[in-house]
């Protein structure tokens, strides 16, 4: 689901019973906060960054204006192309705009593994 | 006891590469008489040793403690005895010499032989026990070995391996077998980790000279520095927990780096945590205190622990800071809100001192302790008291550690021998977390070449698979499996 302002759109991934991908625009704070479902697989994955970037370019032709906020709560596995994902989005919004929240602890411990954690903000 | 240390300062100091070689020609000549002892040789100048060092505890506890002024000397008297007596137990009936196995049914025998001369860095914060460990497993394994003692431990450390060395050679051991550096200089250790005809270092001290001994080009097994997550989970039995936690950690002021740093507990239970450690004596500061505390804890410029608290009590460290808590306070406890620069106390403290965090549920906690591991103490130690068998395991897969004790008092539990069935060493391996080959406690094993005599056993699959298949790839792989495991 895609809510810009007082305008909602709903975007569906094709498996649900992963769990929903949510991506939520507040107008007010220029902030898309997005969820995701228990698996990011690489398909999961190219499905996130297809409706973010779709989304992105909706709301706005100045990404570079943007916050965007992963809020990581429940997913319990990520793949190479999430991480490759995380590293797109921070080079496309604004300096320091992009944040990952809510880690599980063995997702937190791969952006460390994966020397991320110094480059992202991972909490 | 003709040339067993440098005999003078000017000759060390004149020239580290001649006094180097001067050493390891000595070293070389050891090695190879030490080839020419059997099992029972090897074991009865390993029991001498051990008797040696094992009878002279007191002694070289309390010269160590009253040279580099740091611990506890009755702490450090029991130290020796793991050095010695745990060890001795630990490794005697190890067969470390010629054949010690042999396998019909693989055909493989496997024999051991030395590796050469050892070169021993020894901590000033665990002196005269480091030398006894190191000399214990060298002699075990007939490697001699070079002890290079930190410059503030010179004396207690030379006299460790002159009992050791006397008692030796009284038992028939190579002349030289035992040397020691009487005046510790840095170009001369150096000299002796690039010295073509070392074959291992083992290196215990700051990561600065861990990191010397790595770069050194010799085959190295060094100690990282540690800093221990203690994680107390809701099902722990509290005040058990907390008495093993201040046990460790008050053992030798601190100065073992698998004591605590930090505790770690949920939201639900830190009050009752706190209360706990207050009444077993420990005192929890203000945030004033903290920062007098933190000023003279942690060298501003390197972030590192500061020499003048390490191995120091209470009281001495809270005169320093201009603090004062009561009288008989057994560990300064910090509760902090965060890690890294901003809170210098998150880091490795050898010292009474203790970081305490508390989070609001289970996962934060966990986070924490991996960013406690990740903050200078990879590979090494954490610790965690729970009765619940799926978070202890949660915690353990969690964790980058060689040892993750379990209801224990880390100091202890992880040196091995006495709270559970580790090999008792004083080198723990780190993994390649901390740059080591090896997570493992190092014992004599460690330091010994081992040569495999394989004999003849046939794969009879492999004699028997029509080889040419091999090169037609248009044959599907399975069915080359197939028959590949097809009994004839």
């Amino acid at each position: 689901m895609i809510s810009c302002g007082s305008t909602t759109k709903t975007i569906n991934p094709t498996r649900e019973e992963q769990g929903v991908m949510e991506f939520i625009f507040d107008a007010q704070e220029q902030t898309m906060r997005c969820r995701f479902p228990v698996r990011m697989d690489a398909v999961n994955s190219m499905e996130a960054e297809k409706i973010l970037d779709k989304g992105i370019k909706e709301i706005t032709a100045q990404p570079e204006d943007i916050a965007v906020i992963f809020d990581l709560k429940g997913v319990e596995y990520i793949s190479s192309a999430f991480l490759r994902l995380c590293l797109s989005i921070a080079k496309g919004v604004k300096k320091g705009g992009f944040s990952i929240i809510n880690t599980e602890p063995q997702v937190m411990k791969v952006f460390k593994i994966a020397g991320l954690d110094g480059i992202l903000q991972v909490s | 006891m003709p040339g067993s240390y440098i005999e003078g300062r000017d000759r060390v100091m004149a020239d580290a590469g001649t006094a180097a070689d001067g050493l390891m020609k000595k070293a070389a000549m050891a090695a190879g008489i030490f080839e020419m002892l059997d099992q029972e040789k090897t074991d009865h100048i390993v029991k001498k040793v051990f008797e040696a060092g094992f009878g002279r505890r007191v002694k070289l506890a309390k010269m160590a403690h009253e040279e580099t002024g740091l611990g506890v000397w009755e702490h450090k008297v029991l130290k020796n005895v793991l050095a010695t007596q745990i060890v001795y137990e630990n490794i005697k009936d190890e067969k470390t010499v010629g054949i010690i196995s042999q396998d019909d049914i693989t055909g493989i025998t496997e024999i051991a032989q030395p590796l050469g001369p050892i070169l021993g860095i020894i901590p000033v914060t665990n002196p005269t026990s480091t030398v006894l460990f190191k000399i214990m497993i060298a002699m075990k394994t007939r490697n001699p070995i070079i002890i290079a003692p930190h410059p503030k431990a010179v004396k207690c450390c030379s006299e460790a391996a002159r009992i050791c060395y006397e008692a030796a050679i009284k038992a028939d051991a190579p002349e030289d077998c035992i040397q020691w550096i009487e005046f510790p200089d840095r170009e001369l250790t150096q000299a002796l980790m690039r010295h073509k005809d070392i074959a291992l270092i083992l290196a215990t001290g700051g990561p600065g000279l861990v990191k010397a001994a790595y770069s050194s080009g010799t085959p190295a097994l060094g100690v990282g520095p540690g800093n221990v997550p203690v994680f107390i989970d809701e099902s722990a039995d509290i005040p058990f927990a907390v008495e093993n936690i201040i046990l460790s950690k008050t053992f030798d002021n601190g100065t073992i780096c698998a004591s605590e740093q930090a505790i770690v507990v949920e939201k639900k239970i830190a009050a009752g945590v706190k209360d706990e450690f207050i009444k077993q004596g420990c005192y929890f500061m203000n945030r004033e205190e903290i920062k007098k505390i933190e000023t003279i804890a942690v060298d501003s410029g390197t972030r590192l622990m500061s020499a003048a608290v390490v191995g120091q009590p209470v009281g001495k460290i809270a005169g320093l800071a201009g603090i004062a808590p009561p009288a008989g306070a057994r560990i300064l406890m910090a509760e902090l809100d965060g890690i890294g620069s901003d809170y210098p106390l998150s880091g490795e403290i050898l010292a009474p001192i203790l970081a305490f965090y508390v989070r609001e549920d289970f996962n934060s906690a966990i986070k924490l302790c991996i960013e406690l591991n990740y903050l200078g103490g990879l590979g090494h130690t954490v610790s965690i008291y729970a009765n619940d068998e799926e978070r202890i395991k949660q915690f353990s897969m969690l964790m980058n550690a060689g040892r993750i004790v379990v209801n224990t008092p880390s100091a202890h539990g992880a040196v091995g021998g006495l709270f559970n069935r580790l090999n008792t060493s004083f080198t723990l391996g780190c993994g390649t977390w901390g740059k080591n080959i090896t997570t493992e406690n190092v014992t004599a094993r460690h330091l010994l070449n081992i040569k495999r005599i394989c004999r003849r056993r046939s794969n009879e699959k492999w004699l028997n698979f029509p080889k040419e298949k091999y090169f037609d790839e248009q044959i599907n792989p399975y069915d080359l499996m197939r028959e590949y495991h097809k009994n004839h």
